[in-house]
């Protein structure tokens, strides 16, 4: 026994080595399947799911739905104000830095920019040979393609950040410096070393980095370096898989999953479903953004509901142009499911007959309204909470009912998680941001070129909502088909601008018609709020003071639903209110390095 | 085979014993006769200090004919001849038989029994007189283990022992919450268990039968021994053996009975639901009731007769129909429950009497155990086996635990000197638990806090007027517009059936030894055990079609996996006497592999039958697959300990300890750890100048100090801390294809961060105590003074995102935390006559816990699990105790404009809304102004155990109590805001929410005002008006009971037969408003917030215990 003993203390230090199992170490990675697996496990935090990757997150998204979308005013955070509340503070501009949004917002960049130099750290350490020498540009130049990616979503929510690369020894890194240069410097060298097509339709290629690194330039309002680029991307520009870069020609295939990498994708969050991932990689950011009841098969859960001011916008005048005084909002030419907000009963509410643009009905459920395939949209019965979610619902990402089971995913705890692809990047977006450079340079005929661009898919009548007129046939069956009878859902009368017209015969309203064109082009895509920062829009939208601007968006709105979530006062301040609050919990663990945002 | 002899030997004396009982029944009978001459004796008795002692007892041996002494200890009785022998008893003395041999006066001085002092005590690889021990050790014993019918023994310590805190929830089979001396660690404070020598972390599946008894090593000069592990105190199960008397002894134990749900959070009924509802319509300026379900009239709520109607043509869902409406007629003709035949088409009847939703969703459920216990032996072998059947349903539909158990402990002497043998026990436990419920499936745990969303959370957001079916038998439920969105807990609970929620677990624990003696005093040892388990669980949840967020899909999760975990020690004992020099030496070795094994998962949707005799992972569709699968992370030990244990004639002792133990859970730098102890103690009753002091009989001194080793936080969390991971699964993939699925690229992304220069917690105790016996050995006091220190605490603090957010952080060596405390026990029997007897058995453990240290730059964290709703209700903080509730102080509601105007600014402030402390000062309430608002932890508890007899009959009450902690009442978030879950149910609290009313008394306001808003000063911050007294005290157990008397019983070869009834949890004195006081939850660091726990309710039993 004592033998045994003996022999077993012996060969103790043999017993007590037991190597981690079921993961892998560093050295298992130092080959390309290694590298390319860590790579894609970059462009796998875009999916913002947080560090276990499982499904569920909606607060960390890169899509910023909350950020862009719901703080840009053009929809509330919807369901019932209790729901998710953190969300409210943010879009009073009143949340704390203990936000526990922000904190993951936070968390899900800076994670995404860890996982960045984790491939540019490995590949070095790779031995030589066994990657080519074009391989090791592209993933290098895919790295700091999504590294500046990360750190611009970083730039737009917080500002004042710190910037992270692969030579960082200690990972607290002050944030006293302007970011912008070098997040500019890692798209440029992300356009410099990738290649124009790509093995894989969903990477980031040169194109998609240049368009980025000209939206970067007009976040410093250098607008005359910012064109060329832009200028480039347009004519030259193609998508990863190899199609030039083009306007589709029906709006809603933009969203539909079936559509996915399209000429129009300039880049986008490659979402798939049904993938033995249990949807850890459908697109979670949008799961809640779905209408609540209703005839859907997907009830959950009511959020980022469109508020009335974004739905008034898309009254068109009698010569089927987008109205630029802020006149949307009046009595006149509000939209008739606003009344029911007011106060009518939903039974009393008249159709809406005056001309309106047909985007509308592929961005929200508006009653009376087929809503894409699943039946008419009939109100209450589709929105969780109308005193705090107003009469709309979105209706832009959300899956037909005949993909429901093909392009969504039921092995989560709902039916919302969806393979439509998310854009980052829209080739409209591209169009509409050299308009505004275009304008700025003076080019005002350029600019209206792109945005009649723009306008004029929309005047194509094939890709307009459809009420049936066949009683065999359901609303979606005319819209796919032309040759059942059929009217348009709205009065869809829209048209392009014209020299004659004289919007772009001016730069201030040029400016404004190219604004305007962005907010209804974009809606639900989360770019309103960094727009209308960078463009100054708050309290007032130009020298006329026409009350397009988040204030009077957010006055306008609080009238009539959301007033119990978000009170009645705009609480916005200049100076401190344009960028949020970095999380309390950051700056505690730096020991000071970090420094909060002014006015926080 | 051998089980087979010993059944065959069984049976015959069975057989036997009939004819046995019947010679009995004869006897007595005939004795009735025989009384024909008798002789009177009387006399005195007396202590050893000639002291008289009234109330003993006297008895003619082998009748019962007797009497008891009087005030001056005399006594007189008739016995029956010259030649009878008398039988002096009294507690505390030791019984004396005299024979009467014709006297006619017997005086007799008996002499003091300590025999409590006598008992040997397990403890570490050993066992002591109880007179010896000079360390902290409680012990329970076997009667107590089983005095409540419970799924585990941890339950079984709660009250009985000083130092040692117990929670336990009502759920059958979810594992206790054992904590003993406070908390040392941040992470894992489960203490270690060592059944028959074999040291785990699971007493789950052990038969509360089988145990001889329990002991608790409570300090370091105790625990020591067990190094590593021990740290959060030891316990220690001796399970029942045979002895080599030659005897043989059946036992059967049955007792069955019944649990009672007892009553549901009150809700209120439709009609002030509807009310309440519209007032907060408008209250928040609502100009419509558009979407809601009773009536277009703000200020006139009405119920409607029907709440659902649905339209088969449009999908619709139509709220508000009353009787006679042609929809329904057209809803019923193409009524519709099929979610894949879309639309849905149902119509639901509102209840306007109410729906009593918990009700609903419980039952009075059945409880049932039996045992059957055989137990034997010569000199050359012996035996215990028991059989056991436990089942416990619960009060939840469908929840229940099974377990089946078999122990087979036998000792053999092969020869002179050896002893071999083995103690084994094999279960089979089946275990599921409630929808959306807590704690791990499979792994037999379930300890962990109840989750949000689980079946009895539900059962408290139901609203009343939504009935349990709808017209057509079908469940009802949310489908129904307007009612936000609980799902039917009643539905739930009733789709997990045992065919579609099953959770199967297997274990064989147990271990192999042999002892050898080879010359006097000296004893070797070896001990090969451990455990081998297996488990299997499958849930199918289905598609449902009567909620608002209905399940889109059926569900199969199916998963098994083994695992193997050994122990084996070597030890060498010496124990010797040389004049009056005691010594006992021990010393061991002991390699200790756990965790060897692999898990295996998997998911499938939509399998093409929900036949249960089909349903398969293979036959659901394969585009819906997900599979996991991954060995465990085994951990490993090798250690050498020794123990001296020395003392000078009974009076003075000294004992030391000292324990090497390295393990694989740290790098090899400081794989290595070093633990010694040190105790001694002084019998002062031994001492000359002591035996003048009549009342004490026992009274010792004793003190220790110790150190002793941690990693129970990485062995739980992360066996493999100190390697640099990474992780690759489908679920860290892209779509890097764009092809929506089918070819999905894995992705790698980082794991953890190693730190190979982790290394042992250390935790020094620190323990003075006094042992006392006095009153001719009637009372026992143990009382005990103690502080525990914790050091290099492994705690995984947050880092800067800025290096990633990575699934797991490293454990570090930084916490540090406090413990001290007293512990008090007091025994008093007292015996009031021959008749009437009583033992009380007291305790009483306050405590304080202190986190000293968390980690450089960082005074507190917040753990996820305190998070709630997006509510931080929990902090750690740096002098603080653990688990501390933070947020602000509710200085009442705001009563009106003027009240906010004049008041501190604060974001959403309005009338009716939370006023909170602006404790700062600033002029504006902020972050900066929340306050610690109590621990969930108790300031003490305690326990009072009464036994008393009354000639055969008995009584045992059990009282349990805890004082001092509060709790996060955090159920009322969900019922009592409007804001919460619009439309769900709301609580009778808010029959007196504040009102905006004007003239309205709001002074004793119970909620705020009843609105939509959802900010800053209504229901979107942790505050104190959630804060509730935890402090609680439970009549955990009252049983009455009749002891056949062992005099008839003993020639039928009956030793004994018990029968009782009891009534368990018979009532709670607690002033906490939600279901139950006592929460459970296994994470330390987020204890006390209800949100809708599994109650423990009560429960009724008769039993039988029967002894051949």
């Amino acid at each position: 026994m004592i033998l045994t003993g003996l022999w077993l203390a012996s060969c103790s230090d043999s017993f007590l080595n037991i190597p981690a199992k079921g993961n892998l170490s560093t050295a298992q990675l130092l080959n390309q399947s290694g590298v390319e697996a860590l790579l894609i496990g970059a462009y796998s935090a875009l999916k913002a799911n947080g560090p276990s990757d499982g499904p569920g997150s909606w607060s960390g998204n890169a899509t910023n739905w909350v950020y862009g979308s719901v703080c840009g005013q053009e929809t509330f955070k919807g369901s019932n104000s209790g729901d998710q509340s953190d969300i409210n503070p943010l879009s009073t501009f009143t949340a704390p830095a203990t936000n526990s949004y922000l904190a993951a917002k936070w968390g899900s960049v800076y994670d995404g920019v860890n996982r960045c130099n984790l491939v540019l750290k490995t590949l070095p350490q790779v031995p030589k040979g066994l990657i080519s020498d074009a391989d090791i540009a592209r993933i290098t130049g895919e790295a700091r393609f999504l590294r500046a990616f990360f750190h611009l979503e970083a730039y737009k929510v917080f500002h004042n950040v710190p910037y992270v690369d692969e030579n960082v020894k200690d990972i607290n890194v002050p944030n006293d410096k302007d970011v912008m240069p070098m997040i500019i410097a890692d798209f440029d060298a992300a356009y410099q070393a990738l290649p124009e097509t790509m093995p894989a339709v969903g990477r980031a290629n040169k194109w998609a980095a240049y368009a980025f690194e000209g939206k970067c330039l007009m976040y410093q309002n250098n607008f005359t370096a910012a064109l060329p680029i832009l200028t480039t991307v347009i004519n030259s520009g193609k998508t990863a898989g190899g199609n030039k870069y083009a306007l589709l020609a029906n709006f809603r295939d933009c969203f539909d999953a079936g559509h996915d990498n399209n000429a129009e994708a300039v880049f986008a969050i490659n979402a798939s479903v049904n993938d033995g991932s249990g949807a850890a990689n459908a697109d979670a950011e949008l799961v809640l953004n779905f209408p609540y009841g209703g005839n859907s098969y997907v009830t959950c859960c009511g959020f980022n509901t469109p508020t009335e001011d974004m739905a008034n916008s898309y009254r068109l005048t009698a010569g089927g142009l987008p109205i630029l005084d802020g006149s949307f909002n009046s009595t006149a030419n509000q939209l008739s499911d606003v009344t029911w907000a007011k106060g009518k009963a939903v039974s009393s509410v008249p159709r809406d007959a005056a001309p309106i643009d047909p985007r509308i009905d592929w961005t929200m459920g508006r009653t009376g309204v087929p809503f894409l395939d699943w039946g008419k949209y009939t109100g209450p019965a589709w929105v969780r909470s109308f005193i705090d979610d107003g009469p709309y619902t979105p209706k832009k990402y959300d899956a037909l009912a005949s993909t429901f089971g093909t392009y969504t995913d039921a092995s989560s705890w709902t039916a919302g998680y969806e393979a439509v692809n998310m854009y980052l990047m829209r080739f409209a977006d591209v169009l509409l941001l050299a308009a505004e450079c275009e304008v700025e340079a003076g080019s005002l005929t350029n600019a209206m070129n792109y945005v009649n661009m723009v306008r004029a898919r929309q005047q194509n009548s094939k890709g307009w909502v459809k009420i049936s007129n066949d009683p065999s046939k359901t609303d979606w069956q005319a819209y796919l088909d032309p040759s059942v009878a059929s009217i348009p859902a709205g009065n869809y009368n829209i048209q392009q601008y014209a020299v004659a017209d004289g919007t772009f015969g001016a730069k201030a309203s040029a400016r404004k018609a190219v604004h305007m064109e962005r907010k209804l082009e974009l809606c639900l895509e989360g770019h309103r709020f960094f727009d209308l920062v960078r463009w100054g829009e708050i309290f007032t939208n130009n020298a006329n003071g026409n009350p397009d601007c988040l204030q009077s968006a957010f006055l306008y709105n609080t009238s009539l639903s959301g007033a119990a979530a978000l009170g009645t006062t705009f609480q916005f301040q200049t100076g401190k209110s344009e960028y949020w609050p970095i999380p309390q919990a950051q700056i505690d663990l730096s020991l000071g390095k970090l420094k909060q945002n002014p006015g926080y | 085979m051998l089980s087979n002899n010993f059944m065959n030997k069984t049976m015959k004396k069975l057989y036997n014993s009939k004819f046995k009982l019947m010679a009995l029944v004869l006897s007595l009978f005939v004795s009735t006769f025989s009384f024909a001459q008798t002789v009177a004796v009387s006399g005195k008795l007396t202590g050893e200090d000639g002291a008289a002692i009234p109330g003993a007892t006297v008895l003619e041996k082998g009748t019962s004919n007797g009497t008891v002494t009087d005030q001056e200890g005399k006594y007189s009785i008739q016995v029956s001849s010259g030649s009878a022998t008398l039988v002096f008893s009294f507690i505390g003395y030791k019984t004396m038989e005299v024979g009467v041999n014709n006297r006619t006066v017997i005086d007799a001085a008996l002499s003091t029994d300590i025999t409590s002092l006598q008992e040997v005590v397990v403890t570490g690889y050993s066992s002591e007189r109880k007179a010896d021990i000079v360390t902290a050790i409680s012990q329970v014993s076997a009667i107590n283990t089983i005095a409540v019918p419970q799924g585990d023994i941890g339950q079984s310590l709660q009250g009985r022992v000083a130092g040692v805190q117990v929670t336990t929830s009502g759920q059958p089979g979810a594992a206790s919450q054992v904590r003993i001396r406070g908390f040392g660690s941040l992470t894992n404070n489960a203490p270690l268990y060592v059944i028959d020598g074999v040291p785990t972390f699971d007493n789950t599946q052990i038969n509360p039968y089988d145990i001889e008894s329990q002991t608790i090593l409570k300090d370091a000069g105790a625990a020591s021994i067990y190094g590593a592990r021990a740290a959060a105190g030891v316990i220690v199960i001796t399970t029942k053996h045979g002895k080599y008397d030659g005897k043989t002894n059946v036992t059967l134990d049955f007792n069955t009975g019944v649990t009672l749900p007892g009553e549901g959070q009150k809700n209120l009924n439709p009609q002030q639901q509807a009310d309440k509802v519209y007032e907060a319509l408008r209250n928040s300026g609502a100009k419509n009731a558009n979407g809601k379900p009773y009536g277009s009239d703000l200020n006139n709520p009405t119920l409607p007769d029907y709440i659902l109607v649905g339209d088969p043509k449009t999908g619709a869902r139509y709220g508000n129909v009353m009787s006679g409406d042609p929809r329904i007629a057209t809803a019923l003709a193409n009524y519709n429950i099929d979610p894949s035949k879309p639309p849905l088409v149902q119509v639901i009847a509102a209840n306007k009497a109410g729906t009593d939703w918990y009700k609903a969703m419980t039952r009075n459920a059945p409880v049932t155990r039996v045992s059957l216990g055989l137990s034997g032996g010569n000199d050359r072998a012996h035996y215990y086996s028991n059989f056991s059947y436990y089942d416990q349903q619960g009060i939840a539909i469908n929840q229940f635990l099974k377990r089946l158990s078999l122990r087979l402990n036998s000792e053999f002497k092969p020869m002179k000197g050896v002893r071999v043998g083995e103690n084994l026990l094999l279960t089979y436990r089946s275990n599921p638990f409630i929808a959306g419920g807590s704690g791990q499936q499979g792994t037999g745990n379930g300890s962990g806090a109840t989750s949000d969303e689980n079946a009895l959370n539900l059962a408290y957001r139901m609203p009343t007027i939504i009935p349990v079916h709808d017209v057509n038998g079908n469940w009802a439920g949310t489908q129904a517009p307007g009612f936000n969105n609980p799902g039917n807990p009643v539905a739930n609970q009733t789709r997990y059936n045992k065919d579609y929620n099953q959770s199967v677990f297997n274990q064989v624990f147990g271990n192999l030894f042999i002892e050898i003696d080879p010359i006097k005093h000296l004893t070797l040892r070896s001990s090969f055990g451990g455990s081998l388990d297996g488990y299997h669980f499958l849930t199918y949840t289905q598609r449902t079609y009567e909620n608002a967020e209905n399940t889109a899909s059926n569900n199969l999760t199916e998963g098994s996996g083994y695992q193997m975990n050994y122990t084996f020690t070597n030890t060498i004992r010496y124990d010797n006497k040389f004049g009056n020099h005691s010594i006992r030496a021990i010393g061991g070795y002991e390699a200790i592999k756990n965790g060897v094994g692999r898990t295996l998962q998997g998911v499938g949707l939509n399998p093409y039958s929900q036949d249960p005799n089909y349903i398969s992972l293979t036959n659901t569709a394969a585009s819906t697959h997900q599979l996991y699968s991954a060995p465990l992370s085994p951990y490993t030990y090798a250690s050498f300990f020794g123990k001296l244990d020395y003392n000078w004639s009974d009076k003075y002792y000294v004992s030391g300890s000292i324990r090497r133990d390295g393990s694989s859970l740290f790098g090899p730098q400081n794989r290595y750890g070093v633990f010694p102890s040190v105790s001694g103690a002084w019998r002062i009753s031994t001492e000359s100048f002591m035996s003048g002091v009549t009342w004490v009989q026992d009274l010792k001194i004793r003190g220790g100090y110790g150190t002793l080793g941690n990693s129970n936080a990485i062995l739980s969390s992360n066996p493999s801390n100190q390697y640099t991971l990474y992780q690759g699964s489908p679920s860290t993939g892209y779509d890097i294809n764009g092809t929506n699925g089918a070819s999905n690229a894995i992705g790698f992304t980082p794991l953890q961060v190693g730190n190979p220069a982790g290394k042992w917690e250390t935790s020094s105790t620190a323990n003075i105590g006094i042992d006392g016996t006095f009153l001719e050995g009637t009372l026992d006091v143990i009382f005990e003074v103690w502080q525990r220190k914790t050091n290099n605490l492994l705690y995984n603090p947050a880092f800067l995102n800025t290096g990633g957010v990575l699934p797991r952080n490293p454990f570090l060596n930084v916490g540090a935390m406090t413990n001290q405390g007293i512990d008090l026990q007091i025994i008093k029997r007292i015996k009031i006559n021959y008749d009437w007897s009583m033992t009380v058995d007291a305790n009483i453990s306050p405590f304080k816990n202190k986190i000293t240290a968390i980690a450089p730059g960082q005074n507190y964290f917040e753990p996820s699990g305190g998070l709630v709703r997006n509510l931080q209700l929990v902090r750690n903080a740096v002098g603080q105790p653990m688990s501390s509730f933070y947020g602000y102080k509710v200085i009442g509601y705001f009563k009106d404009a003027t009240d906010v105007a004049s008041s501190p600014i604060q974001d959403g402030a309005g009338p009716g809304r939370f006023k909170f402390a602006n404790t700062t000062g600033s002029g504006t309430v902020g972050p900066n102004d929340r306050v610690f608002m109590g621990s969930p932890i108790p300031k003490f508890t305690y326990g009072v155990n009464i036994n008393v007899k009354y000639k055969n009959f008995f009584l045992i009450g059990f009282l349990y109590g805890s004082y001092g902690n509060k709790i996060m009442n955090f159920s009322k978030w969900y019922t009592d805001f409007y804001s919460s879950f619009s439309d769900a149910a709301l609580s009778a609290n808010t029959l007196q929410s504040f009102s905006l009313e004007s003239g309205a008394d709001n002074s004793h306001a119970k909620t705020p005002v009843i609105e939509s808003a959802s900010n800053f000063s209504t229901n979107t911050q942790s505050n104190s008006w959630y804060m509730e007294s935890g402090s609680y005290a439970r009549l955990k157990n009252l049983q009455v009971g009749y002891d056949i008397p062992t005099s008839m019983l003993s020639r039928a070869k009956l030793s004994h037969v018990k029968v009782y009834v009891q009534a368990i949890n018979l009532f709670t004195i607690t002033k906490y408003t939600g279901k139950d006081p006592e929460l459970v939850g296994n994470v330390d660091t987020t204890r006390g917030i209800d949100v809708g726990n599994y109650p423990a309710t009560r429960q009724y039993m008769v039993g039988i215990n029967i002894g051949f």
